[in-house]
């Protein structure tokens, strides 16, 4: 018997039920009843006992849009055993050469699809986006705006563009939304950094009170038309004001980092929703930094943090430096905010009593201050003086003070002036707040005006040692900013653990390969690992996820018996190396990000122990009412679904396998999936028990969406096998669990179908 | 005739109705119309696929009845022209249209036929062919 299918230019033929005693069994392919093809076009795949196998190749005469006649014909020794033949009609376009590159479209990645006008984003705009050889996209959602006073925000910032990041810095004041773009990008301000001010139309005078939620959907459309346009990958939120966590959060697969600045309750100008907004933040952020022990101290009994102080730019600093002899007017110099928290009246006593030292305070100063300094002629209010005229403004300084109240504010500070005082090489005479304290006897320490002036005319003596200005500037070469910027990419290396995405398959090859590839292209995760376990298909599951060996993150194991879904699964978690697992069916397309929103909650809290996201057909807690036609409208409703739901949690009984995640911890404690229950049904609410017996919960993220088929290797079973399966696997349940409580929909608006 | 018997299927995890060629180097998404369970198909019949690799052409394998003229098909792509193509009746013709589909790119596929007819007097249904198998390549 022949059969054949046409497959793109070839023809595959199949040759069976031969006299198995023929050797010589041979294709001969007649076009329009007369015209041999060339034995070059055919070509034998394999012979066995009674059956053969081959390919042709259509020539390209076929295709000139008309019917021409094939005939297939089996011979042996010049007989004709078999013939079957048929009309083909090929049209001539098939010939031409396909226009460009292969290329990804519709890749449900970024909404490429959306054609925009770059310069409607600013004229850096094109720049930000050209730039495609970054280590990552970092989004700095900041307390004050670049050109305000520098200070840690724009340091780091700098120091991480340096390090070959994409920076974004986004502006604490908005623009007008006028229907088009969500955002501007209003400067460049330094290689890889761009500004970045967002357009609302809501009016937000200042982000101090913290937002509304007018404001947070506003800003979040606004961050998130930034992240499509200028396609962030894995993005990372460095959010030094607790407010904007809300905005932040709402990045897909985002990496938000609280940076700790100071002791938020200790300002007079902060609304109490900030304060629970960093409370929140707190807990939520994927890496809490602290710039100070006392303020680590404080955080600690909620979570701990990672210690990341301030620093200086030291070559900025370096022009300050200059021999200073006794011959100069000593000078007494600050700069930085001269705020309710200076110490006017220590400056007062001190310039009173030594009337030929002059007092230089650079920076705004607030009238209360400038009042409690008036009538002194040794004392200069030099004003705001721009950061890079900084270093030739204190060439004349001979010492560098910090007097400071000791405030719960002012106690958590680790301030940056004594990090530019002493890169200048200048003596420090400082309140003592801790972490001057802790420097050691490289600054004096004054906690009383009387203590402030002997340690300022102490200071005044060394101010020509050139040996302990060396010291100094040795000391704050240390704790440059970009060294602040190593930490801190230590610090975020260690946030995410290596993730085994573990998909048992058995047939369905073509649903294998859309899964692998979904996780493949869109999990932006860097430290993963993706195993197949191919549960004895008998389909082209192995030829077709051939495709995915060069890639180092994919792995195949090929079963030679069906292990079932738990045997598979099984032997998937003892091949992984990952601390965390996602189980996930060869019959689901994953969103862009997945990963680290869906393993978050298991490693922000360790009573959690397996989390699972929502979809679109499930039959329990987890099923939305979505509805789309194609993966890249499926990205699309995702968003849109789970963005009113960042950071939801939702917990309950048991969460579905089709897609579960789990630490290895909870996998070492409650042990394999059960066996018992075969080739599938009821194992996963049955390690959900298991789970819960030993103390974990199992919550769905509200954030995260899969896509999900649905049964697509349980298709083939028909009903009868699968009722008689189910009712089985339910009988193994409830004798280990008691009755079954059934699954049922979230009852909640947009849930369920 | 078939290698074999596959053909992908739906996302309701049955074969899909338009018999994609197991092979194919697509996903069948959504809904398909127009397509019979024996294969016959109606002059107006649509499908939805997402591409895995570069697919280049579109293969309709299909019968048309013996009885009748020329079928003209015409199939066209969601973003792309469309192209028509003529099956002799009364024997197995392969009519092969090009398609161009980038990985992961998604279309509808419309084929429209000449004509339909009732196929019998016991069997009221309107069709216009009977389809083997769909390959896209």
């Amino acid at each position: 018997m022949i059969t054949f299918r046409v497959r793109g230019r070839l023809i595959s033929v199949s040759c069976s039920e031969l006299d198995p005693r023929l050797t010589d069994v041979e294709l001969n392919v007649v076009l329009n009843h007369d015209q041999q093809l060339e034995a070059g076009c055919i070509f034998k795949l394999e012979a066995g006992p009674g059956s053969c196998r081959w390919v042709v190749h259509l020539p390209a005469e076929l295709y000139q849009g008309c019917a021409r006649q094939i005939a297939l014909q089996i011979k042996s020794a010049g007989r004709l055993l078999e013939m079957r033949a048929f009309s083909f009609v090929g049209s001539e376009q098939i010939l031409q050469p396909i226009a460009g590159p292969a290329v990804v479209d519709a890749n449900a990645t970024h909404f490429e699809q959306k054609k925009i006008d770059i310069s409607a984003y600013g004229e850096a705009a094109s720049i930000a986006l050209s730039i495609d050889q970054r280590a990552a996209d970092i989004l700095f959602f900041s307390i004050i705006d670049w050109h305000f006073r520098i200070q840690r925000p724009q340091h780091l910032a700098r120091s991480l563009a340096e390090a070959h990041h994409r920076v974004f810095y986004i502006s604490v004041h908005f623009g007008d939304y006028a229907g088009a773009s969500r955002f501007r990008i209003v400067q460049q301000p330094e290689p890889r950094v761009f500004e970045v001010q967002l357009l609302v139309s809501a009016k937000i005078n200042r982000i101090y009170g913290g937002f509304t939620a007018d404001h947070v959907e506003q800003l979040r459309d606004a961050v998130l038309d930034l992240y499509d346009t200028m396609k962030l990958t894995a993005p990372i939120a460095i959010v030094q004001f607790a407010s904007w966590c809300s905005v932040a959060e709402v990045l897909p697969g985002c990496t938000v980092v609280y940076d700790c600045l100071d002791l938020l309750s200790g300002f007079e100008n902060v609304g109490q929703q900030a304060l629970a907004d960093e409370q929140r933040l707190i807990r939520s952020a994927d890496l809490l930094v602290t710039t100070s022990e006392p303020l680590a101290n404080r955080i600690a009994p909620v979570r701990a943090s990672a210690l990341i102080r301030n620093g200086a730019t030291v070559e900025h600093f370096r022009s300050a430096r200059r021999k200073r002899s006794g011959k100069d007017q000593p000078v007494v110099g600050y700069f930085g905010a001269i705020d309710h928290w200076f110490e006017a009246s220590w400056v007062r006593a001190a310039a009173e009593h030594n009337p030929a030292v002059r007092f230089k305070l650079i920076g705004r100063a607030e009238p209360e201050i400038v009042a409690a300094l008036d009538g002194l002629s040794n004392v200069e209010l030099a004003g705001e003086i721009a950061y890079d005229k900084l270093p030739e403004a204190i060439r004349d300084f001979s010492i560098g003070i910090i007097p400071f109240k000791i405030t719960p504010l002012i106690e958590c500070v680790n301030p940056v002036k004594l990090y530019e005082y002493m890169a200048a090489g200048l003596p420090v005479v400082a309140s003592p707040l801790p972490e001057v304290v802790a420097v050691g006897d490289l600054v004096r320490i004054a906690a009383t005006a009387e203590e402030f002036a002997t340690a300022i005319e102490a200071a005044l003596e060394e101010a020509a040692d050139a040996g302990a200005a060396k010291r100094r500037a040795r000391w704050a070469s240390q704790h440059g900013w970009s060294s602040r910027a190593d930490q801190l990419q230590s610090e975020l290396g260690k946030v995410w653990p290596k993730v085994s995405v573990i998909i048992v398959a058995y047939n369905k090859a073509q649903f294998t390969a859309a899964a692998v590839h979904s996780v493949l292209t869109l999990s932006d995760y860097e430290n993963l690992e993706v195993i197949v376990v191919d549960n004895a298909s008998a389909d082209d599951t192995q030829s077709v996820l051939r495709q995915f060996a060069e890639d180092k993150r994919f792995r195949m194991i090929r079963l030679e018996e069906n292990a079932g879904f738990a045997g598979g699964n099984n032997i998937g978690m003892k091949a992984a190396t990952g601390d965390v697992f996602i189980l996930l069916n060869n019959d689901t397309f994953v969103t862009k990000g997945w990963v680290r929103d869906l393993i978050r909650p298991l490693l922000l809290n360790h009573t959690i122990g397996l989390a699972g996201p929502l979809t679109n057909r499930i039959g329990n807690e987890q099923q939305v009412q979505i509805s789309y036609d194609n993966m890249s409208a499926m990205a699309v409703e995702a968003r849109r679904v789970t963005r009113r739901y960042s950071r939801r949690l939702f917990e309950v009984r048991s969460v579905a396998f089709f897609c579960v995640a789990l630490r290895r911890d909870l996998y070492e404690n409650v042990g394999e999936l059960d066996e018992k229950y075969g080739i599938g049904f009821f194992e996963d609410d049955d390690y959900c028990m298991r789970a819960a017996k030993a103390g974990y919960r199992s919550v769905i993220v509200d954030d995260v969406f899969v896509h999900h088929h649905l049964s697509a290797s349980f298709a083939d079973f028909g009903d009868e096998r699968r009722r008689i399966l189910m009712e089985r696997n339910r009988k193994i349940y409830e004798e280990a669990w008691g009755p079954w409580p059934g699954h049922q929909y979230r009852d909640e608006p947009g849930f369920g179908v | 005739m078939t290698i074999g018997s596959g053909f992908l299927a739906g996302v309701d995890g049955q074969p899909h109705p338009a018999r994609i060629d197991a092979q194919s180097r697509v996903v069948p998404l959504g809904e398909a119309m127009g397509f019979f369970e024996d294969g016959w198909v109606r002059a107006q019949a649509a499908f939805s696929v997402r591409a895995l690799d570069n697919v280049t052409s579109l293969s309709l394998e299909l019968w048309v009845p013996a009885d009748a003229e020329q079928l003209t098909i015409t199939m066209r792509p969601s973003n792309a022209p469309e192209i028509t193509l003529a099956a002799p009746a009364g024997r197995v013709t392969v009519l092969q249209f090009p398609l161009k589909i980038p990985p992961l790119g998604e279309r509808r596929i419309e084929l429209t036929a000449s004509r339909e007819h009732k196929l019998s007097d016991r069997d009221t249904r309107r069709a216009a062919y009977k389809l083997t198998c769909i390959g896209l390549y």
